[in-house]
């Protein structure tokens, strides 16, 4: 494919405003993203962060005011006739023509396309939706017509799978199901770019993230990198809470106690801890070390104080499930 | 071509077009079922009472008609006028013969008028033309007034009704596109096919190639029905090349009326998205330009530019309009005479044309720079 040492999605400054009563309303703001190729990509965000507009303009959806951006090196949306057929995009909640079945909306698209209409069965039969292919996009429930819409953009046997939010409103097993399916896509050697504010459905299937507040980027790499990087708390179980916690201020620590349990947060070390305690004669009987998940490291960084730094992990770094095998890196 | 093959089998697929089909099937057998009953024989019991009243008024004028003038005459002069002007003349108080007192015949064609020997006479006042100031001297008449017999013949029914196929070819392209802009489907297209402006062609060539058999049908059935019906009553009537050329010419310029009005719907669908907008604008154009403006207020500089002047004209080879004008003579002080203005076949198909191609063109330039939600 020659995609090799090259991103699936990279933009620079793009940039998008909305017309409202009162005034113009910042979508995106200079967003700087790069998604590599191959793998599932992450791209979080509270509500209102700016993923849908962005996704919109990697689509040609919508214009941005100023920025560029690129999918697998064509520069969009001028050069998206070039590339589109590399790409399967579900944007939002799956929109196809109501009154039609599930099948005659995908055989009206395979007809647009090109695609023989063998695809159509093979797509549905992939989503598991051959026995109901006859029936009514309107009656479909909310799962079904996200695999219909998964369905819709394997017609194309895409390079690139965009999903916007594919899981809002599934129950618990709609979920895990499309969560299997972008690992099973991506373990085929594509790339999907997931858009999602729940982080932990995300976590468990991202080898790399993105995370936009306010439609800046505040941070992107792995996610075992994100994670690591992030500063860690750890819970101390100690006699002599009071002396450790005076030691461990003092120390330039911040400390909780949580039920008779020390929390220290800002954690860089945890033999730091111990080193600081040992010095005066305090032992302890147990540390556990708290994990940061996406969500700490999320809530961290698009917390009330808005978006801090950006906080980026170059892709080149170890712990992706694959696709750092491809080289790809941050620009 | 590709995606003109989607259009076209989603154009058949949707089901408010295969409604709009039926329907466009209903209102061309009604036309041709009035066909029929306009074109039946006056049943016996009223020419029995048509000839009852037409007895007794040659029976009253034969007793009476002198006194009658005589009170007339004396009216016309109470009121300072000449006796031709008040309508005091013999003609006005002569029955003539049954035939002229229940009407012609109502037959599909007409007959070839007499040449009019003398002057030509205005149309409104009896006047020769030649007579009156400039200013007052009406164009000649075009299209169906322009024969004698022709408004009233079954040909004259037919093209009067043709442009209800054109409002359902405008109908046909709206709910093709505007149900795709409202649902968002057109975002999921967009994602497969993002040149914009092979999308919006795809569709307007689609509404149009799609409307075109359910309008030639329509048209078709409603025409030939027609003839058809009044065959049934042996009323064909006089059907020379000159008429069945006028017959063909108004179907087979309504038939190109409707499938350019389907792509002026689909591209108002494309620009208005819902189907009730593009509705709510195409009855407020109609309500305001065209009857209040056009019809109530009569301001004559607009007519020769509504759609519906335009629309009669392009289907009718040509058609008039009148505009009360007065002017002041040295000899004769204020005359005034409603003047009669044409408007061409040709002027018809140019305005038409015109107002597709700007709203099509202007469709196009904001679908292809339009943010797609």
């Amino acid at each position: 494919m020659g995609d090799e040492h090259q991103l699936a999605i990279s933009t620079r400054g793009l940039r998008k405003t909305y017309r409202t009563r009162q005034g113009r309303s910042v979508g995106v703001q200079g967003l700087d993203l790069d998604v590599p190729v191959g793998g599932v990509h992450g791209f979080l965000g509270p509500n209102g962060s700016g993923k849908t507009t962005t996704i919109r303009m990697l689509l040609g959806l919508i214009r941005p005011d100023s920025g560029s951006a690129q999918i697998f090196g064509h520069e969009v949306p001028r050069d998206l006739p070039a590339v589109i057929d590399r790409v399967g995009a579900i944007v939002e909640s799956p929109k196809f023509y109501p009154a039609f079945s599930g099948r005659r909306n995908l055989e009206l698209l395979a007809t647009g396309i090109g695609a023989p209409r063998t695809e159509v069965d093979r797509v549905l039969a992939e989503v598991g939706l051959t026995e109901r292919a006859k029936d009514k996009f309107r009656g479909y429930s909310l799962g079904m017509k996200q695999r219909l819409a998964i369905a819709a953009t394997l017609l194309k046997d895409p390079d690139l799978l965009i999903f916007d939010e594919p899981t809002n409103g599934l129950d618990p097993a709609g979920i895990k199901e499309i969560r299997s399916t972008m690992r099973s896509l991506a373990d085929r050697g594509k790339t999907v770019l997931v858009s999602s504010h729940i982080l932990g459905e995300v976590e468990q299937v991202a080898d790399t993230v993105s995370i936009v507040s306010r439609g800046t980027l505040v941070a992107q790499g792995r996610v075992a990198d994100l994670i690591g990087a992030s500063t860690q708390s750890v819970r101390l179980c100690i006699t002599d809470t009071s002396a450790a916690t005076f030691a461990l201020v003092e120390a330039g620590y911040a400390v909780r106690d949580d039920a008779g349990v020390l929390v220290v947060d800002g954690v860089a070390e945890s033999s730091h801890v111990t080193r600081v305690l040992a010095d005066r004669g305090l032992y302890l009987s147990e540390l556990v070390p708290v994990r940061a998940d996406l969500e700490s490291v999320f809530l961290e960084l698009t917390g009330d104080d808005g978006p801090g730094a950006s906080h980026e992990i170059a892709f080149a770094g170890a712990g992706a499930r694959q696709p750092g095998d491809q080289g790809g890196e941050a620009a | 071509m590709r995606l003109l093959r989607a259009e076209l089998w989603r154009f058949r697929s949707r089901l408010l077009i295969r409604w709009i089909a039926v329907g466009t099937l209903v209102i061309a057998g009604l036309v041709a079922v009035g066909a029929y009953v306009q074109s039946a024989p006056m049943p016996e019991d009223q020419v029995a009472m048509m000839r009852a009243d037409y007895d007794a008024t040659v029976a009253d004028y034969a007793e009476n008609g002198a006194q009658y003038l005589e009170d007339c005459r004396a009216q016309a002069e109470e009121q300072g006028l000449s006796d031709e002007e008040w309508g005091c003349t013999e003609e006005a108080y002569s029955v003539g013969d049954f035939e002229d007192w229940i009407g012609p015949p109502s037959e599909f064609g007409w007959d070839e008028p007499e040449a009019v020997e003398g002057p030509e006479l205005s149309p409104y006042n009896g006047t020769p033309v030649e007579d009156l100031p400039a200013e007052l001297r009406s164009e000649p008449l075009v299209g169906m007034e322009a024969v004698e017999g022709a408004s009233w013949s079954g040909v004259g029914n037919v093209l009067t009704l043709l442009p209800v196929f054109v409002l359902l070819g405008l109908v046909t392209g709206v709910t093709f596109t505007a149900a795709e802009m409202s649902s968002g489907a057109i975002s999921n297209w967009l994602t497969f096919e993002p040149r914009r402006r092979r999308v919006f062609w795809s569709k307007a060539s689609g509404a149009a190639l799609g409307t075109l058999p359910i309008a030639l049908v329509g048209i078709a059935v409603a025409g030939l029905g027609s003839y058809a019906a009044y065959g049934l009553h042996d009323a064909y009537g006089t059907m020379g090349s000159e008429q069945w050329g006028y017959f063909a010419g108004g179907m087979a310029r309504a038939l190109v009326a409707a499938v350019v009005a389907a792509v002026v719907g689909a591209s108002l669908g494309i620009l208005l998205r819902h189907t009730a907008i593009v509705a709510g604008v195409v009855v407020g154009w109609f309500v305001v330009a065209e009857f209040i403006l056009g019809l109530a207020m009569q301001v004559s500089a607009l007519t020769p530019y509504l759609l519906s002047t335009n629309l009669v004209a392009w289907i009718q080879g040509g058609t008039n309009y009148q505009v009360t004008r007065c002017v002041v003579d040295d000899t004769q002080g204020e005359i005034c005479e409603g003047v009669n203005y044409a408007v061409s076949t040709a002027h018809g198909g140019i305005v038409l044309g015109a107002v597709a191609v700007v709203v099509t063109l202007f469709a196009v330039l904001v679908f292809r720079r339009r943010d797609v939600g």
